[in-house]
């Protein structure tokens, strides 16, 4: 059960459908793994229902009705919605079988696959690997991060806001504990130095609109370390 | 019962708060779409949502042309959907504006949106919201406008502004001209307030 959850303007926007793709990824995956805020962002459909009701109308083409209605029943059409309909109840194709991975919930499944393996894995520092899902525009990366288990990182800042969901293992620093399902927003005013929990790997879903800044001694180590 | 005693209650407040009329009536003409295939109903559905569908997506930055598209494309998935629609969980429009939702993000991204599927495997502790835990779409519906309108106006005004802009909500800070970090700290007071309310309405 998660502890830290996304703030309600993010899962207003969510249910707005206003979110980046890479927001709205991390976003989704927390509510397959969130109850509580799956039932609010539900709260949030219904108020875009109630303003929708609201707006106020605009004009439509006036044949509109009329170049709809013979298209209802369209065969072509229909065969495509059956075909997406059944994808949508059994899920996409895939290149690569997807495994029950139980660490990735469907959301992030549809990005990336069922197999954390086959991600472009890029070694960081000694203990902790990053790969690039490729998704959103720059500046914003949207990344998956594994880092050992009893690792503790570097104390750093952020250039900009980075949000964090845990999917596997979990992390405590100044400012708790989070574990699977836990959201962590950091902003430029947040620096920290998170220890990884001792008994397992930590997994990741890291989107954050700018890098890292590293502090102190061992800061410079690392980056001395990524010049290589 | 209970359900028959809220729509009644929803019908009294409409006539209050004096807006569109919702609840049962979407309902009667979606069901006969769903069960009769009855064009009658759709149009009339057509009528009131397609232009408000238009609306909405040109709010959001759609152009007038593209945006006459995708509605005539999400009203058409009305007609083809109607029998997935479920009444314990969405209000009609609830669920007509998820479709036209869906339908900008697709177009946008032209891939599908990320969303949870409540049979997955990998979903673990607590069990998702069942149909039978929530309430019923036309419930919650009534809960969220009583909480709209025991909101102080000007939060109530924000939230609405908020709803159909982006997430940077710079486009709120130049039409009220405040600082975006004011907007920001005042919607998220206005949602407190509203997360707050709705949990005590009964
Ligand atoms: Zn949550």
């Amino acid at each position: 059960m998660a502890a830290h959850h996304p703030s309600e303007e993010s899962l207003m926007a969510y249910a707005a459908g206003s979110l980046s793709e890479p927001m709205a990824l991390l976003i989704a995956t927390h509510l397959a793994l969130c109850p509580g805020c799956q039932r609010r962002s539900l709260d949030y459909e219904t108020l875009g229902g109630i303003l929708l009701a609201n707006l106020p109308p605009v004009e439509i083409a006036p044949d509109c009705l009329q170049t709809v209605l013979p298209r209802l029943d369209n065969e072509a059409g229909m065969a495509a919605d059956a075909e997406a309909r059944a994808e949508v109840e059994s899920g996409p194709a895939r290149d690569h079988p997807a495994p029950d991975d139980p660490v990735l919930p469907q959301p992030l499944r549809d990005v990336i696959g069922g197999d954390l393996r086959s991600l472009p894995w890029q070694w960081v520092m000694p203990g902790l690997h990053m790969a690039d899902l490729r998704l959103g525009r720059p500046p914003t990366r949207t990344r998956l991060m594994r880092i050992r288990a009893g690792l503790a990182l570097p104390r750093h800042g952020h250039t900009a806001t980075e949000a964090v969901l845990v999917l596997a293992g979990g992390f405590s620093d100044e400012y708790g504990r989070c574990r699977r399902g836990d959201v962590r927003v950091s902003d430029p005013s947040v620096t920290h130095r998170q220890v990884i929990d001792a008994d397992e790997d930590c997994l990741c879903l890291v989107v954050a609109d700018g890098p890292v800044k590293l502090t102190g001694i061992l800061g410079t180590i690392v980056n001395r370390l990524k010049a290589f | 019962m209970a359900l028959d005693k809220a729509m009644e209650r929803n019908r009294d407040s409409e006539r209050e708060s004096g807006v569109p009329p919702a609840g049962s009536r979407f309902d009667d003409l979606l069901r006969a779409v769903a069960l009769t295939r009855d064009r009658t109903a759709f149009a009339e559905l057509f009528r009131f949502f397609a232009p408000r569908v238009k609306s909405y997506l040109m709010r959001l930055g759609v152009d007038a042309a593209l945006a006459e598209e995708l509605m005539q494309e999400a009203m058409i998935m009305v007609w083809r959907r109607a029998d997935s629609f479920d009444p314990r969980q969405a209000s009609v429009g609830t669920w007509i504006f998820t479709i036209a939702r869906n339908k900008r993000i697709d177009a946008l991204r032209r891939e599908k949106r990320p969303t949870p599927d409540p049979a997955d495997p990998a979903l673990s502790g607590d069990p998702p919201v069942s149909a039978e835990a929530r309430v019923a779409g036309a419930e919650t519906e009534r809960r969220m406008r009583r909480a709209l309108e025991q909101l102080p106006a000007e939060q109530a005004e924000l939230i609405k502004m908020a709803y159909f802009d982006d997430e940077t909500h710079s486009m709120i800070a130049a039409k009220t001209r405040l600082p975006l970090g004011t907007v920001k700290s005042r919607l998220r007071l206005a949602l407190g307030r509203l997360r707050r309310t709705l949990e005590d309405i009964v």
